[in-house]
């Protein structure tokens, strides 16, 4: 295996890892803001999201936000970090990566610069996400479902930026 | 302008937002502090958890790892609830979270003995389901019960 490709996987195995842990961080400054509007959720899954975007930007790979999602649903499977959805969690995650992979596929056709591009996918995984949460364990609709989606939406898209502006740093350390 | 697309579609995304979150804020039902709404009929009432008849309740529960956890404290049966209200007539009951995450149980579960809870602590409610698998009708801080 050549030295690249290895050092390749090992980065995305290292966002496949931050992506599933690090959302704990964000999650009491999310909280205030959900529970405020009284949603359920919607903001640091789009933080989880940004990692896999992230690491597809790098990854000279088709499909490797799906690939990175499914190693995360085995992961979270294997850890027992299922939360309500149980033992359908790897769906909860390998959606966004599909989402993902198929939003760099269109966005690559649309004349649009990186951080556009970057902060829109994320967005889509971000709102994807949210969408099979819904549709797995929360139920919700109406106005209540309007509001969560748009919530992952907005976040999405600013942890999007976020992701550019990583990318954009990571890109003189890794290429 | 630099990065049109985003601006575009943030503001477009903050203004559904927003929109959404006036329309769900000023027509949810606002439930008094300790209490609990149940709808019934088209009508609803607030019901003081400090009022529930409360007994001693334990069982295990499974939660969001799958693990199972020991349940004891004080509770109240959903049966006893719906009997303190004289609520006989229905087919499940819908139980609503402050978030709006909700979970329903059938009304052969409600008469189960031993089944269907709601925990309280803190003069906060939880439901509880016993022998369910999983933790999707576990439901915390629970704001509204809805009988159908």
């Amino acid at each position: 295996m050549k030295k690249s490709k290895l050092r390749m996987y090992i980065f995305m195995a290292l966002c496949c890892t931050m992506g599933l842990f690090i959302k704990k961080l964000v999650n009491p400054f999310a909280n205030i803001i959900t529970e405020s509007l009284h949603i359920p959720g919607g903001i640091s899954t789009a933080f989880s999201t940004m990692f896999l975007v992230v690491a597809c930007q790098f990854a000279d790979m088709k499909w490797c936000g799906s690939l990175m999602g499914l190693v995360q649903g085995a992961l979270a499977l294997a850890m027992g970090r299922v939360g309500s959805m149980g033992a359908l969690m790897p769906i909860g995650y390998f959606v966004p990566g599909l989402v993902t992979d198929i939003a760099r596929i269109v966005f690559g056709k649309i004349k649009m610069t990186d951080t556009e591009r970057i902060a829109m996918t994320n967005m889509l995984a971000s709102v994807s996400a949210a969408f099979t949460a819904n549709a797995l364990v929360f139920g919700l609709w109406g106005v209540v479902l309007v509001l969560y989606l748009a919530v992952a939406g907005v976040s999405g898209l600013a942890f999007g930026l976020l992701g550019a502006e990583l990318t954009k740093r990571l890109k003189k350390v890794i290429k | 302008m630099k990065n049109k697309k985003i601006i575009i579609m943030a503001v477009a995304l903050i203004a559904i937002a927003a929109v959404a979150a006036v329309v769900h804020l000023t027509t949810r039902d606002e439930v008094t502090a300790g209490c609990v709404e149940l709808v019934y009929n088209g009508k609803s009432h607030d019901v003081a958890i400090s009022d529930m008849k409360k007994e001693d309740v334990s069982g295990i529960r499974v939660n969001g790892k799958g693990e199972e956890i020991e349940v004891s404290g004080k509770g109240i049966s959903l049966a006893d609830l719906l009997a303190m209200k004289k609520i006989e007539d229905f087919t499940k009951v819908t139980v609503v979270s402050d978030d709006s995450y909700s979970a329903e149980v059938s009304k052969d579960e409600v008469m189960e003995s031993g089944k269907a809870y709601m925990m309280v602590e803190d003069e906060e409610a939880r439901l509880v389901v016993f022998g369910d698998t999983n933790s999707k009708r576990s439901v915390s801080n629970v704001k509204q019960i809805v009988v159908e």
